[in-house]
């Protein structure tokens, strides 16, 4: 694990990598979102970029419930990922399965198989509550949090208007 | 001055590892700029830059399987040595090896030393058991054996000229012909197309202007390999900047001297690599031929120029 910052700021440059583990999709959308010029100046403020490989990503987003099929390619994935590393959980299906639950295709949720640091819950997620959370992931990996943190939030409203604050 | 101490100062201050990194940050930075011009992006702040390549030495560096740790370690060295070489090798002004030691600089040694870090991206690209990185690392060597042909030319053409493969720097005391002038600069053009390529920094992040392949030779490193070869890719585009404008700007300006010397050697490297800049936000990524063989209208014509180039040299060298 890397020292923190001494101000304990984020680290200068995060790179995000979105994965996929099932799931309809819509996180994925509200996630990419995330590259429209609305965005830009936000993103380029917090120093995140989306990174091409996990060997080159620090945090890894995790949309969609797990399927069984995907199981072990996205375990290759986080493994492919150096330490300090941080998972966030992308959405209801990440956390608990949402309207997935209950399929005999679908494993234990990312978050808990995989030990997300971040969850943030919504159906989906608006782009700025993603925001947020990979922001919170970044001070994780500064240190500035304690290392079981985990923060949950809530989308208070599934409508995308981009102003909703994000609450614990 | 002993020839020890200067051989240190060069290889330690100027030109080398302190000047050398903080030639590559500003140059990286103007470059960087160049490429938000077109593309209308936001410029990232170089300190950031920074920080994130010493976030990255911190992070593991994984190897993949079937890969050996200590030659992808050798070979993320060897990219940070080549083009520091380079660059302390070229007889810039006050670099003590030319004023003490007496080192002219060599045209061929140079070109070898700045082709290095892209051949050493192609040896990690097949090495790696990836069939991402091997695609990349045939791709990039399909373009830099354009290059390489179109650098040479011009280089030649260059060497025609001044009737020696040494470097002299020094400024000319009579006004050279015009067909001098003309030859220098079809050299200049032809030289102009490639070195892009040859200061090429491997996209690892996602961007408008960089969706071509999925990534390139350096996907699978991480790590202090992959934040060693990030400084090798920073010094080589400072070590391209000084050799294109010693070799093909100046020559442009022969009987210019001191303090107007110095002043075309800055603009020449700010204009090197602010054009390398521009010239990939406009193309969207310095991969001129993409998928295509070599032999296309892009190596065409910067192979038609330097070949234009040795004819002009040879008819003033005649004349």
């Amino acid at each position: 694990m890397s020292a923190p910052d001494a101000t304990g700021r984020a680290p200068a440059t995060v790179a995000v990598l979105p994965l996929e583990t099932g799931g309809c999709g819509a996180c994925a959308q509200s996630l990419y979102a995330l590259l429209a010029p609305r965005y830009a100046a936000e993103l380029a403020a917090q120093g995140i970029t989306f990174a091409r490989s996990p060997r080159h990503a620090d945090i890894l987003l995790l949309c969609g419930p797990m399927t069984t099929a995907a199981r072990a390619a996205v375990r290759r994935v986080v493994e492919a990922l150096p330490e300090p590393r941080a998972l966030v959980a992308v959405g209801d299906c990440a956390i608990t399965g949402c309207v997935f639950s209950g399929s005999p295709y679908l494993g234990i949720p990312p978050a808990d198989d995989l030990d997300a640091n971040v969850e943030i819950a919504g159906c989906p997620p608006s782009p700025s509550s993603i925001l947020a959370a990979i922001a919170e992931a970044a001070q994780l990996l500064a240190g500035s949090s304690a290392t079981d943190a985990a923060g949950a939030y809530e989308a208070t409203d599934d409508e995308d208007d981009g102003e909703e604050e994000p609450t614990r | 001055m002993n020839d020890i101490f200067a051989f240190l100062l060069a290889v330690l201050i100027y030109p080398g590892v302190v000047v050398a990194v903080l030639a590559a940050a500003a140059l990286t930075w103007t470059r960087d700029a160049g490429r938000a011009f077109v593309t209308r992006a936001t410029v990232e702040n170089p300190m950031r830059a920074i920080r994130g390549l010493r976030t990255a030495l911190d992070r593991d560096a994984l190897i993949p399987d079937g890969a050996a740790p200590r030659i992808v370690g050798a070979l993320s060295l060897a990219a940070v040595i080549l083009p520091l070489l380079a660059l302390i090798l070229l007889p810039v002004p006050g670099n003590p090896l030319v004023s003490v030691i007496g080192a002219t600089g060599d045209l061929a040694a140079e070109a070898g030393l700045l082709l290095g870090l892209p051949a050493l991206r192609l040896c990690l690209g097949w090495a790696l058991p990836s069939p991402y990185t091997r695609l990349a690392a045939d791709r990039a060597a399909r373009n830099l054996a354009g290059a390489v042909v179109v650098l040479a030319l011009a280089l030649a053409a260059i060497a025609e000229q001044f009737q020696t493969l040494g470097l002299n720097l020094a400024p000319a005391r009579t006004a050279p012909a015009t067909i001098d002038i003309f030859t220098r600069l079809l050299a200049l053009l032809a030289a102009a197309f490639v070195i892009p390529l040859l200061a090429r920094a491997t996209p690892t992040r996602d961007g408008a202007e960089d969706i071509d392949l999925v990534a390139g030779e350096l996907t699978e490193l991480s790590g202090a390999d992959l934040a060693r070869f990030r400084i090798g890719e920073a010094i080589q585009l400072a070590a391209i900047a000084a050799f294109f404008t010693a070799v093909f700007l100046l020559p442009l300006f022969p009987t210019v001297s001191g303090a107007g010397r110095a002043i075309l050697w800055i603009l020449g490297l700010l204009f090197t690599a602010g054009g390398i800049g521009l010239w990939e936000g406009y193309t969207g990524g310095v991969r001129a031929s993409g998928d295509r063989p070599p032999l296309n209208w892009w190596l065409g014509l910067p192979l038609l120029l330097a070949l234009l180039a040795l004819v002009a040299a040879a008819w003033a060298a005649r004349g």
